[in-house]
């Protein structure tokens, strides 16, 4: 094994030892900004454990197997805030391979996802659809029922 | 099991560039083994894909034995080239000898490095949002479709990019036929490999032309950047577009500096394989197709036909999925082409284009980048004309050229809030750029000049 230090290859010339120092301290101020990261994530996830994509819809898949589409309704706006189109992905990406179609009651199934649970059972009336599961969070699976 | 399933993934992509770079003295054993990584994946992905094309659905059986029938061939055709050519099984060469201190405690540095990448990737097991919402789901959808599988690309809702070539949820179907479990986790070995083996392939591209020190540098300013660390684990296809572009820029660097039409097959495979990864890697396969033809048939007016014909039937080669894809599978894109194409298209917009200006700038200047671009700034200011000679001119016109096509896209696309756009996006353009402009700089930098 070569241990030969003096190989080594250190600048030589002005600029490139200028070129290295800037190099190294780039690379040192990195690590440092890196171990600073560290120890931030390290904190808050003392309280906060990893986020579970998808847990507020677990379990409903085992009713929405082997369904190509099911209608998915909320009473929350998609133009204010990320909250609608995050509960939205979060189910899709939950269900999937099953397809969840925004805001479309013409399905089977529908999955409502509403604020105030109130919108939730007047849009069941309104389409004949009795619920099939409803979870901790009070978003609730439907059927229609067969006339 | 995950290291088995990767291990047959990285056997077939090692016999595929033996088989392809045979006689080709130069090449390094690193370089190889991290050549043979993207391939592999490339090659598992396009077979999974053929057979979703062919049999129509997801089949376990016939995704592990394509597999396993394209290994075998790989190997007896390697073996029976190596004994008709009579030359040693191994196209790149390693010696014991080459083992020094310095190199143990670099591989050492590589070491912690790897811990600090995978500590960020496990606060997000999922990925950030567009992983698991669009990259992930498209996998379930593959994986448990069944004959549905079709829909990712004609009945999901728009924004999640029903266009988008499938490389990567491809791969991620194929190691789960071969482990059939933790499907959250293949996704998340997936980033921290490629998030790692892109620094490497960095140095290992780099070292047979400039000396190892700067190369070795090099790396490190790359996987020690926290927000190359942090976007890289997000589980976006970003990391393999990057990892496809830096191969094709280093297999390209080889096939026009030392002539070897074989290194110009390797380049075209790479190109089209990062045309199936995303929309993005479409234009950059053509742009850097296109610049690295019209080089060579500047430089070598009448010896020029037979390398391009090389570089086209590797490209040719993988592109063909993305052809397929797009033909039989993707539908048209809504969001970009119609507004190209559109007679009334506004490409002076001054507005628009300042407000790209600035979102530009800023991204460039952001802390959160810890100041690479700054650099990266003053590396290209310290050289400018060097990285218009020769080879190198290909890849500054091909960023030059690709920064433009962005442009114009942006400027034309009204689908989507064009601030918004540009704070989602930009930090993934620079992310897939970052290891390929890091390698230009350093190659302009600190090339040796060969004799030829």
């Amino acid at each position: 094994m070569n241990n030969n230090f003096k190989n080594f290859p250190w600048p030589k010339t002005r600029p490139t030892q200028f070129f290295v120092l800037a190099l190294l301290a780039m690379i040192v101020f990195n690590i440092i900004v890196l171990q600073e990261e560290g120890r931030r994530i390290t904190t808050y996830k003392k309280y906060l454990p990893h986020q579970i994509i998808g847990h507020q819809f677990a379990g409903l898949e085992e009713f929405t197997k082997n369904i190509e589409f099911i209608g998915y309704y909320t009473d929350i706006s998609f133009e204010e805030g990320r909250e609608g189109p995050k509960l939205f992905s979060h189910a899709q990406y939950s269900l999937a391979p099953t397809i969840l179609e925004l805001n479309s009651v013409k399905h089977d199934y529908i999955l409502l996802v509403c604020k105030d649970e109130k919108n939730a059972w007047r849009v069941m009336q309104q389409i004949g659809a009795k619920p099939l599961r409803r979870n901790k969070f009070g978003y609730i699976l439907a059927r229609k029922e067969k006339p | 099991m995950i290291i088995a399933a990767y291990l047959f993934s990285f056997l077939i992509g090692f016999a595929a560039v033996n088989l392809t770079v045979r006689g080709f003295k130069s090449l390094s054993l690193p370089l190889h083994i991290l050549l043979s990584l993207g391939l592999g994946i490339g090659i598992c992905s396009l077979l999974t894909f053929f057979s979703f094309f062919i049999f129509g659905q997801y089949q376990r059986f016939v995704i592990i034995g394509l597999s396993t029938a394209a290994l075998v061939l790989l190997v007896i055709l390697n073996f029976r080239q190596s004994r008709k050519n009579q030359t040693a099984f191994l196209a790149a060469s390693f010696s014991i000898k080459d083992i020094t201190v310095w190199k143990i405690i670099g591989c050492g540095v590589w070491g912690v490095l790897f811990f600090g990448i995978h500590f960020l990737a496990t606060q997000n097991p999922y990925g950030l949002w567009d992983a698991w919402a669009l990259w992930n789901m498209k996998t379930k959808f593959l994986i448990f479709g069944g004959q549905h599988w079709t829909d990712v690309c004609q009945k999901l809702h728009w924004h999640t990019h029903p266009d988008y070539p499938l490389l990567m949820p491809f791969f991620h179907t194929w190691v789960y036929a071969i482990i059939e479990k933790q499907l959250t986790f293949i996704p998340f070995v997936f980033a921290v490999l490629l998030a790692m083996a892109c620094g490497l392939l960095l140095y290992a591209g780099l070292s047979p032309f400039i000396h190892k020190a700067p190369a070795y540098f090099a790396s490190l300013l790359l996987l020690g950047n926290p927000f190359y660390a942090f976007m890289s684990t997000a589980q976006y296809a970003d990391i393999l577009l990057a990892y496809y572009l830096l191969s094709g820029i280093i297999t390209i660097v080889y096939f026009v500096r030392e002539k070897n039409n074989h290194m110009g097959l390797l380049a075209g495979i790479f190109l089209g394989l990062m045309s199936f990864t995303k929309n993005e890697g479409i234009v950059m396969a053509l742009l850097l197709f296109i610049l690295t033809s019209i080089y060579l048939f500047i430089k070598n007016r009448t010896n020029a036909k037979k390398p391009v014909l090389f570089f086209t039937i590797g490209l040719l080669l993988t592109m063909s999925a993305t052809i397929l894809f797009k033909i039989f599978i993707a539908p048209a894109n809504t969001d970009i082409l119609p507004n190209l194409t559109a007679q009334n298209a506004h490409l002076i917009n001054i507005d628009r284009f300042m407000i790209i200006k600035n979102g530009i700038l800023q991204e460039l200047f952001n802390r959160k980048w810890c100041f690479i671009w700054p650099f990266i700034f003053i590396l290209i200011v310290l050289r400018l004309p060097k990285f218009f000679s020769k080879e190198s001119a290909i890849f500054t016109f091909f960023f030059l050229g690709f920064i433009g096509i962005l442009t114009i896209i942006y400027i034309t696309t009204t689908t989507f809030d064009l601030v918004w756009w540009l704070k989602t996006s930009l930090a993934r353009i620079y992310l897939y750029l970052l290891p390929s402009i890091l390698f230009l700089c350093f190659y302009v930098h600190f090339k040796k000049e060969t004799n030829s």
